[in-house]
């Protein structure tokens, strides 16, 4: 048997495969189909200070190999989150990864502090894709903004701490090496990137929102090469997610640099993705005589 | 959310598929599990493809089971893509099915029911009277759809023993009206409001009018809303409709695929 475990930081995750934000609800729904323990870990929808009810429908178009969304960040809020969700995913083998967001650096820090009093979570997530009230801006695309939250974050907890990085942005190099200087122990990329699709009998925008983020296989490969650019600028663990869809593309991640990968839109192509490349990435690792799964994290031939 | 209550995916093999008209179609397959537990109302998520176009599942409806062959069929039109690659699937051909998904109808202590259908909203009140022991209930089903062809299963729905009513918007079956337009007659004539309940599945702006008419003759109803949809399972929040009211907990929103497809009369705003 190959080794199929990885280190995020202090955090040795049972192997590299994770269900990402937004796409596996808080665990239990999936529960219903698999054992969701057999995953290397899970990353909770992203959870806010109060509950929010999302933006208004539509909210999901398909686009060539894709989907665009514009959810809004629909989530229980921190409380229900603690009392209602949380008990289920203590309950689980497999790591537990929180997502957070706020429209402050104090949002962020609140939501540490009230979930350092509970048991049962192995990391945290941040979700650097909304704006900052305060500035305007996404704190994801000033490398200023998005280093003072891994400091400040930091210092609340022990747990691991990993920015999720946006894709909106002209250089992902800048903002992996701000959040890995403050101390980031690792880095998850990519969020959805900004789209748009128009019914064209109607004239409307298939979206509520008229603009939303676009996911699935349409967006791999520039999820890879910004996997590739934040491989070359930092050395903390990285992340990798974006239009996962088979072992070859989790490979792909590997290869390029990633340590681990997180499985998205495709829990909703076929809930049982991930368990499925789960499966084949064991086989691959067996068939091709490796020993661990690590010997294959940056092993990428450039020339 | 019920963590319980029990899901299913599975490879299913494509028995038997019939065309109905131009661009409809009906078709079984095998899915034993899920014949065994699935109940009126209920829905499957079906992927046509393993390549990435059409990327996501499609809803349909169950239409019926048969628990001893253990098979599911749906009835669907041809809309776009994905129902056009369904069309094309040969038997002995399989699809992955997801399911049973969503909630079902409550005919608890209901004696009378007023069936209100239209178009792909149809299969669910076909379902609902294979299932049931119709001489128990005084049943008036009305039937509505844009032209004959979409009036699936007229032939089966007219030989059962039930008083019913057919519209179509161009007059090619039935009379040439909206289906809401008899229904109003019949609720007009009165009924045992504390016993009846219309139960109406079609297009939102179909069920705008029954919500709005049930209200009117203070009828109790179940209406069985669509939604894009994109999981099926509540773990994508993409298939909300806007809740009434309510607004003590916050919750504005509801997901169709978990806590509907089917919601009392006064729960949604349509
Ligand atoms: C709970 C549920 C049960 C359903 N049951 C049936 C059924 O029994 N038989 C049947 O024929 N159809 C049913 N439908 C509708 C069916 O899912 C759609 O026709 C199908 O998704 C169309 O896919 P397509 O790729 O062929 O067309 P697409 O190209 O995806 O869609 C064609 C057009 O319809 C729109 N559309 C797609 N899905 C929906 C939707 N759910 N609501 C409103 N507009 C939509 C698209 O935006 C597009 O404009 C059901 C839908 C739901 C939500
Ligand atoms: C419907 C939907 C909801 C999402 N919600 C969140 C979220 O709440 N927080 C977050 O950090 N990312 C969210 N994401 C982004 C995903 O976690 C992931 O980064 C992105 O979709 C790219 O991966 P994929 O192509 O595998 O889906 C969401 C994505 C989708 C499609
Ligand atoms: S379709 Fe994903 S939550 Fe309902």
């Amino acid at each position: 048997m190959s080794d199929l475990s990885v280190n995020i930081g202090d955090l040795r995750l049972a192997n590299p495969i994770l269900a990402a934000s937004g796409t596996f609800g808080y665990g239990s729904e999936v529960a219903r189909l698999y054992d969701v323990n057999i995953l290397g870990g899970i990353v909770t929808k992203t959870i806010t200070r109060a509950q929010r009810p999302g933006n208004p429908p539509d909210r999901l178009a398909e686009t060539p190999s894709g989907i665009l969304n514009s959810i809004g960040l629909a989530n229980v809020g921190i409380d229900n989150f603690i009392s209602d969700k949380l008990p289920f995913l203590r309950s689980l083998s497999t790591s537990v990864i929180v997502n957070i967001a706020g429209e402050s650096i104090d949002d962020f820090l609140f939501l540490i502090d009230r979930l350092e009093e509970h048991q049962g979570i192995d990391g945290y997530e941040l979700n650097l894709s909304c704006p900052n009230v305060a500035g305007g801006l996404d704190f994801g695309i000033d490398p200023k903004l998005a280093g003072k939250i891994v400091k400040e974050t930091k210092k609340r907890s022990k747990k691991c701490i990993i920015p999720k990085l946006t894709p909106n942005i002209t250089d992902i190099a800048v903002i992996a090496k701000a959040v890995e200087d403050n101390g980031a122990d690792a880095i998850s990329l990519i969020n959805t990137i900004v789209g748009m699709s128009v019914n064209v009998s109607t004239k409307r925008p298939k979206l509520g929102e008229i603009m939303g983020g676009l996911s699935g296989p349409a967006i791999r490969p520039v999820a890879l090469a910004m996997v590739y650019k934040a491989r070359k600028a930092v050395k903390i663990p990285l992340i990798g997610i974006g239009g996962i869809s088979s072992v070859n593309d989790v490979l792909e991640f590997l290869i390029t640099g990633a340590s681990a990968v997180q499985i998205g839109t495709f829990n909703f192509v076929n809930p049982k993705a991930p368990i499925e490349i789960l499966k084949e990435l064991e086989q691959y690792l067996e068939t091709n005589n490796f020993t661990s799964v690590k010997e294959l994290s940056g092993s990428l031939i450039t020339r | 959310m019920n963590v319980s209550h029990p899901l299913f995916q599975r490879s299913c093999t494509l028995l038997k598929s019939t065309q109905l008209s131009s661009k409809t179609y009906q078709q079984e397959y095998v899915f034993p599990e899920l014949a065994k537990i699935s109940k009126p109302g209920q829905f499957v998520q079906i992927r046509v493809s393993a390549e990435y176009s059409p990327l996501l599942p499609r809803p349909f409806s169950i239409l019926n089971v048969n628990a001893n062959q253990g098979t599911l069929t749906v009835l669907f039109k041809i809309f776009g893509e994905a129902t056009e690659i369904l069309s094309r699937k040969l038997e002995g051909e399989t699809v992955e099915i997801l399911g049973p998904l969503g909630n079902t109808f409550e005919l608890n202590r209901i004696k009378k029911l007023f069936l209100v259908a239209g178009g792909v909203g149809i299969p669910p009140i076909y379902y609902l009277l294979q299932t049931i022991d119709m001489p128990r209930y005084d049943i008036s089903l009305f039937l509505g759809a844009a032209t004959k062809d979409d009036l699936f299963l007229r032939e089966e729905f007219n030989n059962m023993d039930i008083e019913k009513s057919f519209s179509t918007d161009d007059g090619s079956y039935g009379t040439k009206t909206l289906i809401t337009v008899p229904l109003e007659d019949a609720l007009k004539r009165g009924f045992s409001s504390s016993k009846a309940c219309i139960l109406s599945c079609g297009p939102m702006p179909m069920l705008a009018e029954v919500q709005r008419l049930a209200q009117k003759y203070k009828v109790e109803a179940q209406l069985s809303v669509e939604t894009i949809m994109a999981c099926g399972i509540g773990i994508c929040q993409g298939c909300v409709v806007p809740l009434h009211g309510n607004t003590k907990d916050a919750k504005k929103y509801t997901l169709v695929c978990v806590d509907g497809p089917i919601y009392s009369r006064d729960e949604l705003i349509l």
